[in-house]
């Protein structure tokens, strides 16, 4: 495989079970090194997209190469090189920590140095502790230690945050920004549109088995027919008439009078405008915030649905 | 061959780590061994060895359908094996690491068990203690893989668990393995024909009283092969990694098709009936294998001394020792007290001059009676009667063969417990029991006798009867 190929390629991939049509034709390319997210609602079609490119399950039609494999005939060669983080997966209650990283270890042609990966993913002191004993967090980070244990160079993570509590997605979110600052490859899904935000390079859209919008998190919140929207407010009220200030599209005041709302397609044009006409009123400025849309409302906008429900 | 080691090693530690693995490997058959041992008098032998074959049964039993069968469903039920689904894996080092790490748990129970039985139960140490292992060795293996096929058919806990009762209720009941065969009706014992537990049990009973090799036992070693064999193939072809994947309920056919060998084997036995026929063997020489004492009788030594209160030994189907008085105390020698006052206890007699072929007298035309099978009798009758030793002269050569056969392997005659041998007269001991006035021994003349130690005791006070005596020794083979 040459530099230039994509680590993954899949055009018109299908899945049915039966009369279900789990994913109805989705096409995307995904570069070296770059961190592609799939972000849609549980049973959007997520999951099976995954499982599908890391050989889990057969696809119905369409064509996939991962780092060059078709996933439905070089399966065991396609295992060897990636490494994988299932949503939905246990190991025995008394298998120690250690004794899971060498049992994966012995699967795979090649493996990483097990306490160096240990020390990596904050474990060495657990290195003895039973599975059982372990906190949620911990279980997460032993299984993306799982997932790195053969060094891959592509990795799939299917919502590795899920269910942990806020403190423990940081440290997973800052380990995921190591991995890229490595030039991994990372397909991850999640619902979580901060985690998007934060670590994708790109994102699929995904629902109903079709992928609805694809690009940068930050292209997209721009397409987004939601304007950011500017908060301002001052020392005193605001005066009843107010000009037209570039680019806003609406404005608002809310019951104490001193703080404006006011909606642009261009914050950035519309904000200086603002400021300086606050300037020439004489108005003594006291709070700003600007609010981008989020993924979130680019999701809700293009899907009519919100990614928990 | 890494990720083999690997598993083993893992799937060890997991077992020893987990509280009803042990349990029942290792404290349910102890637990067994003594109530069972003390319940029904294992000191005196014969209970010893049903006993063993009943611990060490339930336990393959266990450790297949349970340890290998059970705990396969549990790890796809609780997603284990999904995590192994994303390596690059196949199930074969999975399937093959249960069925190694069943077979070295197992083991050291077995040793266990034979060292407690030799140490306080006084059992001997069997002679084939090599074959005793392979065989529980392939049983293990055949067992582990019914155990795997299962979990490959089954859909949820629940069903595995009715599925395992379905299999081992009647392996466990109809095998022998719990209630001895003895005990059961003809039909009953046709059925058990087709258990495989059966010929587990009566092979290692065979191995422990009959001193059995594994080549006596080939039929049902080459089941339970075959068996592990194709089971280890279906299971890895209907292997499945998750519980969201579900087989049709049709698959279940295949635990059938696992347990053809034995269907095969029931048949033929249906036909051939030795497992049947081994089975009563089997029950005579266990009824008979139990030590008793027999005290207060007047015995005729058979060198003309006459004890007039004396008591005699039996060990294992043999006179052990005859005391004076009332011999040593009968919980010293684990034995079991045969009060016989008032009655008198004679050495097997012997008719050194009979034929066995002409129970009626002779005809011109012999071969119209079924002389083998009259030959049978009448050694049941003569047995019945106290003559423990017959020679017989003038029968046609094959059919005194097939008769002497038919003893020598103990499938003949059921009346009580001591089983004559019977040898072939060598010509070197003609006139040895001839009487002076009788007529020459024909050269197929033969000698029936009961077991070499109650046929020496039986002799008459004569050097020449001695000397026969030796030379039934030496035909003893």
């Amino acid at each position: 495989m040459n530099s230039a190929s994509p680590a993954i390629s899949v055009h018109g991939l299908k899945k049915s079970y039966g009369e279900v049509h789990a994913v109805k034709g989705i096409d995307f390319e995904i570069q070296p090194g770059e961190v592609f997210g799939l972000l849609g609602p549980n049973g959007a079609g997520k999951t099976t997209t995954v499982e599908i490119l890391e050989g889990l399950r057969p696809r119905t039609g369409g064509e996939v190469a991962v780092l060059g494999f078709d996933p439905d005939r070089q399966r065991q060669q396609l295992k060897d090189r990636i490494g994988v983080c299932l949503q939905a997966t246990n190991l025995p209650e008394k298998i120690r920590v250690h004794e899971a990283m060498q049992v994966f270890a012995s699967f795979y042609g090649r493996h990483v140095d097990l306490n160096k990966l240990l020390q990596r993913l904050q474990l060495e002191e657990k290195r003895d502790a039973f599975y059982s004993t372990l906190s949620g967090g911990q279980k997460q980070r032993l299984a993306l230690a799982l997932a790195l244990i053969n060094d891959p160079q592509l990795i799939f993570l299917d919502e590795p945050t899920t269910g942990l509590d806020p403190q423990v997605r940081v440290e997973i979110h800052s380990l995921l920004e190591e991995l890229k600052r490595e030039h991994r490859t990372i397909l991850m899904t999640t619902h979580y549109i901060e985690e998007a935000e934060r670590l994708f390079d790109r994102v699929a859209i995904v629902d109903e088995g079709r992928i609805i919008a694809l690009d940068t998190p930050a292209r997209l919140q721009r397409q987004s027919r939601n304007a950011s929207s500017i908060a301002v407010t001052c020392a005193t009220p605001f005066p009843e008439d107010r000009p037209a200030w570039a680019e806003a599209i609406h404005s608002a005041l809310d019951c104490s009078g001193r703080t404006l709302t006011v909606n642009s397609r261009h914050p950035a044009g519309t904000l200086v405008d603002l400021v300086k006409w606050i300037d020439q009123q004489g108005l003594e400025l006291t709070d700003v915030s600007l609010k981008q849309p989020s993924l979130e409302d680019v999701f809700i906008e293009l899907t009519g649905k919100t990614l928990r429900e | 061959m890494k990720a083999y080691k690997a598993l083993i090693a893992l799937d060890l530690k997991l077992a020893l780590r987990n509280r009803s693995v042990i349990f029942f490997n290792y404290l349910f058959p102890l637990i067994f061994f003594f109530i069972f041992g003390q319940a029904m008098h294992a000191e005196r032998g014969a209970a010893m060895t049903i006993v063993i074959s009943m611990v060490l049964i339930i336990g393959i039993l266990g450790n297949g359908l349970f340890g290998a069968g059970i705990r396969a469903v549990q790890e796809r039920e609780a997603n284990i094996l999904r995590r192994y689904k994303v390596t690059p894996i196949t199930p074969a080092p999975l399937l093959f690491a249960s069925v190694i790490t069943g077979w070295i748990l197992y083991m050291p129970n077995v040793i266990l068990i034979f060292t407690l039985a030799h140490l306080l139960y006084g059992m001997p140490w069997p002679q084939s203690m090599s074959s005793i292992l392979i065989f529980i060795t392939i049983a293990i293996v055949g067992f582990r893989a019914i155990g795997l096929i299962l979990a490959s058919v089954v859909n949820s806990m629940q069903e595995s668990q009715l599925l395992v009762q379905l299999i081992y209720l009647p392996m466990l009941f109809l095998s022998g393995a719990t209630f001895p065969l003895s005990m059961f009706p003809p039909w009953l014992l046709v059925v058990t024909q087709f258990v495989p537990a059966t010929y587990m049990v009566t092979g290692i009973q065979g191995m422990l009283l009959r001193h059995e090799g594994l080549a006596a036992n080939l039929q049902p070693a080459m089941a339970l092969l075959l068996t592990a064999f194709v089971g280890l193939f279906i299971s890895y072809k209907l292997f499945r990694w998750e519980k969201e994947e579900k087989i049709r309920a049709s698959a279940k056919l295949w635990l059938a098709a696992v347990l053809t060998p034995f269907l095969l084997l029931g048949l033929w036995q249906v036909h051939a009936r030795t497992g049947i026929a081994k089975t009563k063997v089997l029950n005579r020489q266990l009824a008979r294998s139990d030590t008793f004492l027999i005290r207060g009788a007047r015995i005729f030594v058979g060198d003309g001394k006459v004890i007039e209160s004396g008591s005699v030994l039996v060990r294992g189907g043999k006179i052990a020792e005859v005391y004076e008085g009332d011999g040593p105390d009968p919980k010293a020698l684990n034995a079991e007290t045969v009060e016989a006052a008032g009655k008198t206890i004679l050495p097997g007699l012997i008719d050194v001059h009979m034929h066995l072929g002409a129970p009626g007298g002779f005809y011109p035309d012999m071969s119209k009676y079924a002389t083998d099978k009259s030959m049978l009798r009448s050694l049941a009758a003569y047995l019945y009667s106290g003559v423990t030793t017959v020679r017989s002269v003038g029968d046609g050569l094959d059919t005194i063969l097939k008769v002497r056969s038919i003893v020598s392997r103990n499938a003949g005659l059921g009346l009580i417990h001591l089983w004559p041998a019977f040898y072939r007269c060598r010509r070197t001991w003609d006139g040895v029991f001839q009487r002076p006035s009788g007529h020459s021994p024909f050269e197929s003349g033969t000698t029936i006798h009961s077991h070499p130690h109650l046929g020496g005791r039986g002799s008459a006070t004569s050097r020449r009867i001695e000397e026969a005596r030796s030379g039934l020794h030496q035909s003893d083979s």
